[in-house]
């Protein structure tokens, strides 16, 4: 609560709030208000009727507010705030005075925030009384309170990052928090490693105070790893408050943020039944879906890396070149850390000929990477939007030709996925991680897999053999931008 | 006109500054230096380049080629320090309107690592210097364009930057406030500090400046002092020439066309000027000549050499 006072944009969003007047007063009409229906209903409850049981009520209430103020309401109003500095222009004032990226960041989040962390602390206190008037230990009660707390700071600063990119990124982290909390959980299930990040979902949750929450190594673990994730994020936004041409992931800090998230895809395969959301046993049986689509999300996101890499190689931004990892490095890292994933996988399923056959799937897939966004930064041929039909084109039209063909026969020998489907990089994965659950509908050729790679290697050719730069360095930097 | 040549205690340096935005160049190869009490000021058409140079010193807009130097330091690399000498108001600026003026102010004073009584009494000053004293507890968004403006100079100058860059300052401020902006500028450049001022007032900047840069499509066509400057109006022993005429031009048959050394000629109604050499004998047979056709001429004389006679010359067509 002290860093808003002594730092710039900290203390103006403090001001803008109406400053110690209007904050106090939220604080003490907030708690006033909230001590009173409390008070009223529980004196108004006869004691035939058990009034723990409305407290039960009451925590659950003071819980789920702080669910809507401090995620949800903390994490639009932080977006909002920085958004509303972007497009005004505001930021470019800021730039001016001699206050460190970092300082920035720390400002804006801790700063807009205020009022969410004051209503936060007010309902702590008012949840700790409804806590032991429902028999339920303080420390459970704490324990939900800072997991949620950390969870929720962990986030404000990925989107303080989000919202400096000017995008609309924000939104989706948002929809993506609704969507876990709408769906019970299942959506954290798709992807372990969100299983793992979200730490109010993991276990039996901070929302079973009743079941008493227990601090064990699951939420140790997320917790660091939430915190490791949310300092790469800390990074990366204090670079992109420097200025708008400024890369907030260079290749370096792309790769460490891939390990982290290679780490929590893998605790959350390996450990599923540890960190299973919510205890729900519906959930078990997904793990190879959940073994595919992390995969898949390794994949995507290993295109950070080589894409800061191949932008910083092909087009620098203006006034901001400095010596970096070369593509083909960054490539070779990339691959080294996403086969990390087959750590998750029992010995029995992970022989060396999957791990190798993964290692030239993964290097296939970022050599094309690689190479379709020089030739899109070469050809000034919008490169993100070249790189985007490239993977539909080859992720998704192998999978519904072989769907096709599929449909079209009625043959049952031909009902199963052939190695048309395996061109896509994904399908592959499936092909040769999946096999141990469902063993009957793969077969163990390779065409799939060598037709990738010669797709990489006439990229290869093409991007160092055809295309040239057409212009100086400088001219091409500018142009992109 | 060649710019200065780098000097050693120079403030700001430019070396083949360069911006791009694409095909654009912005900023063309500009180069000059300025040393402490130099107040430059920035002409051009809308679209030359002044603001994106005044944006690339103040160390918002990066370069796509060359060097700038703020005291002696490559702005790319510069730190904190110099970011604090640095001063940049832009011709729009942006403000938290929800906030008081004293309390913008305030939050400028914590961004610049002032202490509190400094602040304070640093606030109370340049409020008072940019006639805003009265207006310290209002909140920004109930200013007036003009007002605004004013707080954007205090928000530059409260942290006492060696370095002040002023993007159409003038823009928005009645007549009296102009007056005693020209005041405030003089008295900074008296003090010591750099100025780069952008405007189109170019009474007003022969006024308070010590140089002037004219733009034109990026590129910085004459850079130097006031004098320098003014003085290349006549400076190759042409000057233009106004001729009224007691008729509508197009009633009569001008000669001028076809008059050797007569160039740039312009006919609006009765007035019409021209490029001509500038010696008195040379006036005197032209006119001769003009009256010995039956032109009806009602005045006739060189234009008095200056800044806008050098604007004028210098060929940039567009006139804000």
């Amino acid at each position: 609560m002290a860093a808003p006072f002594s730092n710039a944009i900290g203390w103006a969003q403090y001001q803008l709030l109406g400053g110690w007047k209007n904050l106090a007063a939220t604080a003490v009409g907030y708690f006033v208000l909230m001590a009173a229906v409390m008070y009223a209903i529980v004196a108004a409850t006869s004691p035939a009727a058990r009034p723990f049981l409305t407290y039960w009520g009451f925590l659950d209430l003071f819980l789920a507010l702080q669910v809507i103020v401090v995620p949800l309401y903390g994490t639009f109003r932080v977006g909002s705030v920085i958004r509303a500095d972007v497009t005004g222009k505001l930021i470019e004032s800021h730039r001016l005075m001699p206050i460190s990226g970092f300082q920035a960041v720390l400002g804006y989040v801790l700063g807009s925030t205020l009022q969410i962390q004051i209503v936060f602390a007010t309902n702590f206190l008012l949840g700790a009384v409804a806590a032991s008037g429902a028999g339920i230990s303080l420390r459970s009660w704490a324990f939900s309170n800072a997991v949620l707390l950390i969870f929720s700071i962990c986030l404000w600063f990925v989107v303080a990052f989000y919202s400096l990119r000017g995008n609309a990124l924000m939104m989706l982290i948002l929809m993506f928090l609704m969507g876990v909390i709408m769906s019970g959980g299942h959506i954290l299930r798709v992807i372990p490693a969100a299983n793992v990040l979200v730490t109010p979902a993991i276990g039996t949750s901070i929302f079973d105070m009743r079941a008493g929450v227990t601090i064990d190594w699951t939420y140790e673990v997320a917790t660091l790893l939430q915190i490791f994730i949310a300092a790469i994020f800390i990074i990366a936004a204090a670079r992109r408050y420097r200025g708008d041409a400024v890369v907030g992931f260079d290749p370096v800090l792309s790769l460490v943020l891939l390990a982290a998230f290679v780490m929590a895809c893998a605790l959350g395969v390996k450990y599923s039944e540890d960190f299973l959301v919510f205890r729900n046993r519906a959930f078990e049986g997904y793990r190879d879906g959940a073994l595919v689509s992390s995969f898949a999300a390794v994949l995507l996101l290993a295109m950070l890396p080589v894409g800061s890499a191949v932008k910083a190689s092909d087009a620098p931004a203006a006034g901001h070149r400095k010596r970096t990892l070369p593509p083909i490095a960054v490539v070779v890292i990339a691959v080294a850390i996403a086969l990390g994933m087959a750590a998750a996988m029992p010995a029995t399923v992970a022989p060396r000929a999957a791990i190798f056959r993964t290692a030239v799937l993964i290097c296939a897939w970022l050599v094309s990477v690689r190479c379709v966004l020089g030739i899109g930064y070469r050809l000034q041929l919008w490169p993100r939007r070249l790189m985007f039909g490239w993977l539909v084109l080859v992720w998704c039209v192998p999978v519904i030709a072989d769907l096709i063909r599929q449909s079209s026969s009625v043959d049952p020998d031909d009902w199963q996925y052939s190695q048309l489907a395996f061109l896509s990089p994904p399908a592959e994965i499936y092909h040769v991680w999946g096999i141990s659950f469902h063993p009957f509908v793969h077969d163990s050729g390779f065409a799939g897999l060598a037709a990738q790679c010669l797709l990489a290697l006439a990229l290869l050719t093409v991007y160092h053999g055809v295309v040239r730069p057409r212009t100086g360095g400088q001219t091409l930097a500018a142009a992109t931008n | 006109m060649m710019p200065d040549r780098p000097a050693e205690d120079a403030v700001v340096l430019l070396d083949d500054a360069l911006v791009q935005f694409g095909p654009l160049a912005a900023v063309k190869n500009v180069s000059f230096s300025l040393r402490p009490g130099n107040l430059l000021g920035l002409i051009g058409p809308n679209g030359a380049g002044k603001t994106t140079l005044l944006r690339a010193v103040a160390g918002i807009q990066p370069l796509s080629g060359g060097v700038i130097h703020i005291l002696g330091q490559d702005l790319a690399r510069a730190d904190g320090d110099v970011f604090r000498q640095l001063g940049f108001t832009p011709d729009t600026p942006t403000f938290y309107e929800n906030l008081s003026v004293r309390n913008f102010l305030k939050f400028i004073a914590i961004g610049y690592g002032l202490d509190r009584a400094d602040a304070d009494d640093r606030i109370s000053f340049w409020l008072e210097k940019v006639w805003l004293a009265e207006k310290a507890n209002q909140k920004i968004k109930a200013l007036s364009r003009g007002m605004r403006q004013r707080v954007g100079l205090a928000r530059t100058l409260v942290a006492n930057p060696a370095i002040v860059l002023l993007d159409e300052p003038a823009a928005g401020l009645d007549p009296a406030g102009r007056v005693q902006f020209r005041q405030l500028l003089g008295s900074l450049r008296d003090q010591g500090k750099v100025l780069i001022v952008s405007s189109h007032i170019l009474a007003d900047m022969e006024e308070y400046c010590t140089h002037i840069g004219i733009m034109s499509q990026g590129a910085m066509v004459q850079f130097g002092t006031v004098a320098q400057v003014a003085a290349h109006g006549n400076g190759d022993g042409r000057c233009r020439y106004t001729l009224i005429l007691a008729q509508p031009a197009t009633s009569i048959q001008l000669p001028l066309k076809d008059v050797d050394g007569v160039t740039s000629l312009e006919i609006d109604r009765e007035r019409v000027t021209f490029e001509y050499f500038s010696s008195r004998e040379q006036a005197a047979r032209l006119l001769s000549m003009l009256v010995g056709r039956q032109v009806p001429v009602a005045s006739f004389a060189p234009n008095a050499p200056g800044l806008e006679e050098a604007y004028l010359r210098t060929g940039i067509r567009q006139v804000d």
